[in-house]
């Protein structure tokens, strides 16, 4: 730690297990290493800028998980908008094709919806976890876990298997 | 600790240093944007307080008698007794022997004793913001007043305004009047005498009559004798008598600045024989 210096008080102990929280919610969404790292980096940038409001709440976990996966599906939206003509031409990589309607399926959702999705399937939290991530109730994270996994459903059809995609993660 | 459970390819140390680089950043930018947004709210509401005390501070009256003065005239501000039909109104201190009188308006000149009231009345508004307030009270009760002269204290509406902040007392003016030749005639002058307002205040250290006619504003400062405050219209130039007059008090003391204005009817007092007709007009 010698390159860094005034570290905010308890920031270098939290990050690395929030550096990887972010980092492995951003490789489900990105499917890119080095992407997700960039998310994950930026994503510990803008909790080192909150620390002081983040630092000491239960919820400072959840807050990075739900950054990161913010970033990342604005990520892959910008990514789908740039490079569309090379994402057509790869359209054998079932993928890429699953990460592109998951993130334009993800950014449908109604925001809560899209945050209880992101943080209990791709950030691996439990319901409880999330609700205190949230600061709803946990019969509020069921709520919306059900109607969002039902909207995603709906819209991605055989695309993918969520349920499958939650055990794996 | 190190690098075991380490995800990415860059080191620990160099994740974090550029971390930490990219929250200063974004804190150093948050903080002014915060102060730009701190400055803007301060600066918006100093501007909106400055206009604020502009607004209330400029509470002359000027500008509202000068619409009043300045404007087309209505109809309804014929005073009644005019030269249209002089006989209504009684002569005033034009001169004091001269009191024609006349059938309509002998009750004016029996009821105040001086026979100087010529049944003119006066109806005053101070210092309101909204020059209609005033100029509509005028055209309302004048043509009902100006063939009694008695009522005209019971028209007269004064108030005062007074600098919010203040705890001395603002002047106060009251008791507005004419005099010509030393002798006071009330409420109304004649178009063609020398007339002098005079008016009584308390707490004022200073004292401006304005008035308006033929669409200029005049303005004379006022002379003190103890509470006595008054100034000389001289002769009013015109004979324009169907259009009255608006007069101002400004009456400024340590307490604040008081305005009182007045609309008096010009009376024609002109001796019958030789007032013009309506046939003439």
């Amino acid at each position: 730690m010698s390159g860094v210096t005034r570290l905010p008080e308890g920031f270098d102990e939290a990050f690395d297990p929030l550096f990887g929280r972010a980092f492995r919610v951003a490789r489900r969404i990105l499917g890119d290493d080095a992407a997700a790292e960039d998310v994950a980096a930026e994503a510990m940038a803008r909790a080192y800028a909150h620390w002081g409001k983040i630092a000491l709440q239960p919820w400072r976990e959840g807050w990075v998980v739900r950054v990161s996966s913010n970033l990342a599906l604005d990520a892959v939206r910008k990514r789908s908008r740039t490079s569309s003509a090379v994402v057509d031409t790869e359209v054998e990589d079932d993928d890429v094709v699953i990460r592109l309607a998951l993130a334009d399926a993800l950014s449908l959702l109604p925001r809560r919806q899209r945050e209880v999705v992101v943080l209990r399937h791709l950030g691996g939290l439990s319901e409880a976890e999330c609700a205190q991530a949230l600061r709803v109730s946990p019969g509020a994270v069921k709520t919306h876990l059900h109607r969002g996994l039902a909207a995603l459903r709906t819209r991605l059809g055989p695309v993918m298997n969520l349920e499958g995609a939650a055990s794996h993660g | 600790m190190a690098d075991r459970d380490w995800p990415v390819a860059t080191p620990r140390d160099e994740m974090l240093a550029r971390v930490a680089a990219r929250g200063t950043r974004i804190r150093a930018v948050r903080g002014a944007l915060n102060a730009l947004a701190v400055m803007t709210v301060v600066g918006a509401s100093t501007l909106g307080v400055g206009a604020a005390l502009r607004a209330v501070s400029d509470s002359s009256p000027s500008t509202e008698v000068d619409n009043v003065a300045i404007g087309p005239e209505p109809p309804t501000l014929s005073v009644p007794g005019s030269s249209s039909n002089p006989s209504v109104t009684v002569s005033g201190g034009g001169s004091s022997s001269s009191t024609p009188g006349s059938a309509v308006g002998s009750t004016t000149s029996t009821s105040e004793p001086s026979g100087t009231a010529p049944g003119g009345s006066i109806t005053s508004s101070t210092s309101g913001r909204t020059g209609t307030t005033s100029s509509s009270t005028s055209s309302s009760s004048t043509p009902g007043t100006s063939t009694t002269a008695t009522s005209a204290p019971d028209t007269t509406v004064t108030s005062t305004s007074q600098a919010p902040t203040t705890t001395v007392p603002a002047p106060e003016v009251s008791n507005l009047r004419f005099k010509a030749d030393g002798v006071y005639t009330g409420q109304s002058v004649c178009h063609e005498a020398e007339a002098t307002v005079a008016v009584e205040i308390t707490g004022a250290d200073a004292a401006v009559l304005k008035w308006n006619r033929a669409g200029r504003t005049h303005r004379v400062e006022m002379v003190a004798e103890e509470n006595l405050w008054s100034a000389s219209i001289g002769e009013l130039e015109d004979r324009a008598t169907d259009v009255p007059v608006v007069i101002t008090v400004e009456a400024m003391g340590p307490g604040g600045t008081t305005y009182e204005s007045a609309i008096v009817e010009v009376a024609d007092c002109s001796p019958l024989p030789s007032a013009p007709s309506e046939s003439e007009a």
